[in-house]
């Protein structure tokens, strides 16, 4: 990077607007490719920093905040572009400069965010974006009007066509960025206030004169102070002030917020009816009557797709898609990523001879890598649904529409992209639970959208059902069944302890969903790729790095210790003997084993060995074995290296025919016996091994997730355990009740 | 070359991992502990950034 | 009368609403005020929650967050 060539002292630029104003899109238009992303410490709200260009070629540093309706903030995003703006995040210093980006077509509402910034007293440059769309309206906005009323650059701009980006560029880079002219009058009722608590923060909070106002007046704003300060709270003696005033208010029925809040919109109405000229034969009253053709359309869209009937065909049928594209289009780039991988391993077989390297290479970081590298396509193509769908403004009306649906077990209709999400891959749906307000909804989101059938489980499923019935034996309709179970199981248990958690531990108000329903527009497919991009590069990113460090760790844990040499003879002798089952299952005497154990004998001698062998008293109920118990510690690399382990375990032969090694391992499973001769697999322990998947929390990458976005292990491990908890009792009752009946 | 230099190398390899993996580990909580940055896992780019708002 | 209560297609003007619920600050922010013109746009699939029209755009709020809001038509 160019860090080197920048001047200490290059000016960093925050971008500031409501959602759906175009932000994203101007970040783009001025970065490129210049981006990094990353996440705010803590509260993992995306992080993006790029660099820009002035028309001079000074580089200038960007910082996208993320969208914000007020600084009185609601959600954990809107409290970052809060927390930055006045200074408070030790990662991110005080932006220089700030420029504020307004949806033309609706400025009313735009500007109120930007009349609290203009509080802050800091240069702002204002952009105007979709001018385009607002000319399409009808509306005619006087840009130099509403310069010269704040005092401050108002740069008219159609980022989504790259129109005013220079003009923009140009007064980025101008150095007497002027202050703007705030003339904006507190209500008499609450001055005294104001200036009372801004003494008070200045005093014994130590804050700076503008951002003490600031601050004082969103103390005004939100009934909850905590929600305003956040990690910084207030000294007693600004707390006390603040309840002072708050009492002699209630005692005469002031009602303060309404009337701060009422005196911006005011104060911005004056201001809009000055700049906005209507177009002809609108109707007075409130000024923004904005985006008329763009909401026409829109609202021919949503006659259909929020129709009682067509609206759920419709949402059916994007959801279809999208399960159809994760689950079929993307075998093809599969198929690549494999031959690649096959091509790798092959030239590594030719150049390296057998032995413990050769190993570790193939059957360690080079499979290990591949499983994780594997589920690319498929990261990818969901990223590719939700940028369209996002971008387009349908997710808005999914959420809509999924309201209700999601309120019966007390979340709102926002859990619902996290936990679509989640059928692909739980991280990014627990990461899309960023979007909701309420802590406790967004908890309870994360809590159990790894119930959703993820798409690491699927080639486990595959695996098993194939094990279970044969193609031949049974109708095709039988498989599609058992799938389609295992996926309703893992949603059914989604909206049942979602539920609980609402009705028990979490129990709080019923979710807000005060959403915006952004028009429709056409999707960028610049901001979709780019963001496509950059999940795919995180990514392929953390698969190079600590997943190959895992697989190599876990290489190690199967193969070693090696058997002593002279043991191959007699082998199971101490093994055995040492972890003897306990009564639960009395088939696996030792005295009955020698032919079954002495195949497996260098894995049952590994770590990983040991490790299946103590688990095995506490699975035996359920029907698992030692071997089997191997494959569940394994899944917590990834689900999926259940299917290596158990090819590793029963010794299936690769072969370049991918559907005669899946053929292979599922003859070798259905082969497999236990020390008494019975079959390991059963009908029965198969379809338990299936429902432990769907209900077992098994994964390292999700629990570590949860724990960055939760700020701590406490809740990654209560998910740990009442996820597997839940698993073992399920099939606990399923396997006893199963053998009762004779199976 | 010796007969058997692939276990010393593959031994090598699997202590280089875990020691990476624990020295991540660490400096990721340190840095959270901290209040810097980079406590997330993927990189955020604030170490430049950080630098150009030093003045 | 409140917002919840509007018919489909219908206007109304906000005449109050009490500072309580867990939205209200929101829904002011949001431009719900007293004074101003709300249009209810339609409902739904499932009747809640409910899309509104006002300062020229959209926003859907629930039956329960509405019921709070007092209109005069």
């Amino acid at each position: 990077m160019s860090t080197a060539a920048t001047p200490r002292t290059a000016p960093v630029y925050a971008l500031v607007g409501n959602p759906n104003c175009g932000k994203s899109t101007l970040f783009n238009a001025l970065t490129g490719l210049k981006q990094k992303v990353g996440n705010y410490p803590g509260v993992t709200v995306e992080r993006k920093v790029g660099t820009a260009y002035t028309q001079h070629g000074q580089p200038l540093t960007l910082i996208d905040l993320p969208g914000a309706y007020s600084l009185a903030a609601r959600s954990p995003d809107e409290a970052v572009t809060r927390d930055v703006l006045l200074g408070r995040r030790a990662d991110t210093p005080m932006p220089d400069r700030i420029v504020c980006i307004a949806d033309a077509t609706n400025l009313e509402r735009n500007l109120y965010l930007v009349h609290q910034i203009l509080d802050l007293g800091r240069p702002v440059v204002l952009v105007l974006n979709m001018m385009d769309l607002a000319a399409q309206a009808g509306l005619q906005i006087r840009a130099a009007r509403l310069e010269h009323e704040l005092g401050i650059p108002v740069i008219p701009c159609e980022a989504a066509n790259n129109k005013g980006l220079i003009e923009l560029k140009l007064a980025l880079s101008r150095h007497d960025l002027p202050l703007p002219r705030h003339a904006w009058d507190v209500p008499a009722a609450l001055a005294p206030a104001v200036s009372e608590l801004q003494a008070s923060l200045i005093a014994a909070d130590a804050k700076a004169p503008l951002v003490a106002r600031a601050e004082a007046l969103l103390l005004l704003t939100d009934p909850d102070p905590l929600r305003v300060t956040g990690s910084t709270p207030l000294s007693a003696n600004t707390t006390r002030i603040l309840e002072s005033w708050k009492t002699r208010w209630t005692a005469d029925a002031t009602d303060w917020s309404g009337t701060l809040v009422s005196a911006r919109y005011d104060a911005i109405g004056k201001l809009v009816a000055q700049i906005v000229v209507q177009p002809e034969g609108a109707e007075d009253g409130h000024a923004a009557r904005a985006s008329r053709s763009t909401l026409e359309l829109s609202d021919k869209i949503d006659a259909v797709a929020t129709h009682p009937v067509w609206g759920w065909v419709i949402f059916a049928a994007i959801m279809a898609t999208m399960f159809f594209s994760i689950f079929t289009l993307a075998g093809i780039p599969m198929g690549w990523i494999e031959a690649l991988m096959a091509a790798v391993s092959g030239l590594v077989d030719h150049v390296i001879p057998q032995g413990a390297f050769h190993s570790l290479v193939i059957d360690g970081a080079i499979a290990g890598v591949e499983g994780v590298i594997i589920f690319l396509p498929q990261i990818l193509i969901l990223f590719l649904f939700i940028g369209f769908l996002e971008s387009t403004g349908y997710m808005a009306r999914a959420a809509f529409i999924m309201d209700r649906v999601m309120s019966k077990v007390g979340l709102n209709g926002k859990s619902f992209i996290p936990l679509l999400s989640s059928y692909a891959c739980a991280i990014p749906g627990v990461m899309a639970a960023r979007t909701i307000e309420e802590p406790k909804d967004r908890l309870v989101t994360i809590l159990v959208a790894p119930f959703m059938s993820c798409s690491a489980r699927l080639p486990v499923y595959l695996l098993l059902i194939a094990a279970l019935v044969s193609a031949n034996e049974v109708p095709v309709g039988t498989q599609v069944g058992l799938m389609l179970l295992m996926y309703a199981l893992g949603t059914g248990g989604a909206f049942f302890f979602a539920w609980l958690f609402k009705k028990t531990l979490l129990r709080g108000a019923p979710p807000l969903m005060i959403m915006e329903l952004p028009p429709y527009r056409l999707p960028r497919f610049r901001d979709v790729l780019i963001q496509m991009w950059e999940r795919g590069f995180i990514f392929v990113k953390r698969a190079g790095t600590v997943i190959l460090a895992l697989s190599i760790v876990l290489w190690f844990l199967a193969n070693y210790p090696k058997p002593p040499e002279g043991a191959a003879a007699a082998p199971n002798q101490p093994i055995v003997e040492a972890v003897s089952p306990g009564p639960d299952a009395p088939r696996a005497e030792p005295a009955a084993a020698p032919s079954a154990v002495t195949a497996e004998d260098p894995l049952a001698y590994s770590l990983a060995g040991r490790a299946g062998r103590l688990l095995e008293p506490l699975i035996a109920p359920l029907g698992f074995d030692w071997r089997i118990g191997i494959g569940l510690i394994q899944s917590f690399a990834a689900r999926e290296v259940f299917n290596s382990s158990m090819s590793v375990i029963f010794s299936v032969q690769e072969s370049d025919d991918e559907a005669a090694t899946r053929a292979q391992l599922r003859d070798a499973i259905r082969a497999a016996e236990r020390p008494d001769g019975s079959k390991l697999f059963t009908p029965l322990v198969c379809l338990n091994l299936m429902i432990f998947y769907v209900f077992a929390m098994q994964c390292i990458s999700t629990l570590a997730v949860v724990k960055r976005e939760t700020g701590g292990w406490k809740w990654a491990l209560f998910q740990l355990v009442y996820m597997t908890g839940t698993a073992w009792l399920v099939c606990f009752v399923v396997y006893q009740a199963g053998r009762a009946l004779g199976f | 070359m010796p007969a058997d230099w692939q276990t010393p190398a593959a031994f090598l390899a699997v202590a280089f991992a875990a020691v990476w993996l624990l020295v991540r580990a660490w400096r990721k909580r340190v840095r959270a502990a901290s209040g810097a940055c980079g406590s997330s896992d993927e990189g955020c780019g604030c170490g430049s950034l950080k630098k150009n708002l030093k003045r | 009368m409140t917002l919840a209560q509007l018919a489909v297609g219908a206007s109304a003007t906000i005449r109050a609403y009490p500072q309580a619920g867990p939205a209200f600050t929101r829904l002011r922010e949001m431009g719900l005020l007293p004074g101003t013109k709300v249009t209810l746009v339609r409902t739904a699939p499932l009747g809640d929650p409910i899309e509104i029209q006002v300062r020229g755009y959209r926003l859907s709020l629930r039956k329960s967050e509405a019921a709070l809001v007092e209109i005069a038509e």
